[in-house]
């Protein structure tokens, strides 16, 4: 061993002792190891029921913040939409529900054990239903890989060692501080990397129903034009999203690279877009 | 010079920074009232002035914990019921698709 190899190590081991002030002696060595796996567990500690309850709190709160628009054509058919583009996703089991949120500002939003919620303002820029579906689909990817559920596993929220059902039992009120978590973690954003995956994931699944895979694409598109012109309604989806040009210039290389050639016969659908949507006086 | 950065230099650079990571991070424990017990004061009072707190006292993380302008413990389950009650078949979404000119 080299001197330099020597004194690094030397140095490496008083760091240390100094760092964690323990004698190696004086550790338990059986609690620390228990330690470790009781906060493995919590990480892993939310299951799909437990999912769902964070994600009911958090869709009210979504509801009772933006208010839910109640026209029944538009209801059903954004569930006809998203049911249809949701059930050949990952997570097909699980039960979807999508609403409208009554409020100009232009965004979508995916809380867990998938409630998916679209804002009025954002359908307004959407021009048909390849274009929805894309949308829907990027949300269902939030969900399908539990982007949000993960934001709330790495905060404090679940004391150490504790799964998410003990914690509820332990104290009731934690199952609604998850939903309003999950409501601050769609409000700040998601991680750029979680948006590149959930575009990824959701024009893979749109094509996969048989939608126009270029849907999504577009919109974003449309709305880094408008992002670009600083219209005040567009400034959230700004803050949330990253660059509509990444975003666009992604989705372009994979359509490319899974060789998805321009089909004449793929369906827009624009008539049934407008028809069904008619209620939102667009 | 490539002698002198591959040991004496490297040597130096490497137990510096070690000695660093060993003073930030409470290893060395001079005497109560020292300067640098100041100076750890001074940081941690600008830290915690600028990490926010929640109810619950708990530090932010990431700032997820942040109260910010998300309606907290306002809840409108009327409204979600209306959005529970929609129910829909595989065979409905079939001929869904199916008028979409979509294959299901």
């Amino acid at each position: 061993m080299t001197r330099v190899k020597l004194l690094s190590l030397m140095t490496a081991a008083v760091v240390l002792s100094g760092w964690t002030g323990v004698k190696a002696k004086d550790v338990k060595w059986g609690k620390v190891i228990k330690g470790v796996a009781k906060t493995a567990s919590a990480v892993k500690g939310i299951n799909e029921e437990d999912e769902i309850k964070i994600g009911r709190a958090a869709a009210a709160a979504l509801c009772d913040r933006y208010g839910l628009v109640t026209e029944k054509t538009s209801l059903r058919y954004m569930n006809l939409v998203g049911k249809a583009v949701a059930r050949r996703s990952e997570r097909p089991g699980l039960t979807y529900r999508f609403g409208i949120l009554d409020t100009n500002e232009v965004n979508a939003f995916a809380a867990p054990g998938g409630y998916v919620f679209v804002t009025k303002g954002l359908l307004r820029s959407v021009r048909n239903e390849s274009e929805l579906a894309g949308i829907l689909a990027h949300e269902i990817s939030h969900v399908t890989c539990k982007h949000v559920i993960k934001e709330i596993q790495k905060s404090k929220l679940i004391g150490a060692g504790l799964d998410f059902a003990s914690a509820v039992a332990k104290n009731p009120e934690v199952l609604e501080r998850a939903g309003d978590l999950s409501v601050k973690v769609l409000m700040k954003g998601l991680s750029r990397k979680d948006e590149y995956e959930a575009d990824r994931e959701g024009t893979a699944l749109v094509w996969k129903v048989g939608y126009d895979p270029r849907g999504l694409k577009r919109v974003i598109e449309r709305m880094g034009k408008k992002q670009a012109r600083k219209v005040k309604i567009f400034s959230r989806i700004g803050k949330t999203h990253p660059p509509a040009s990444q975003r666009v210039k992604r989705i372009g290389k994979q359509l490319k690279s899974a060789r998805i050639i321009e089909n004449p016969n793929w369906p827009g659908l624009e008539t049934r877009f407008r028809e069904n949507l008619a209620d939102l006086d667009f | 010079m490539e002698i002198i950065l591959r040991k004496r230099w490297r040597i130096c650079l490497l137990t510096a920074g070690l000695a660093l990571l060993f003073c930030a991070s409470g290893g060395w424990n001079p005497a109560a009232g020292s300067w640098l017990d100041k100076v750890k004061e001074t940081v941690k009072k600008t830290v915690e002035k600028k990490q926010p707190k929640t109810k619950t006292g708990v530090t932010a993380v990431r700032g997820l914990d942040e109260s910010e302008d998300a309606g907290e413990g306002a809840r409108d389950y009327e409204a979600l019921k209306i959005l529970e009650a929609i129910h829909i078949t595989d065979l409905e979404l079939d001929a869904f698709l199916l008028e979409g000119g979509i294959k299901p």
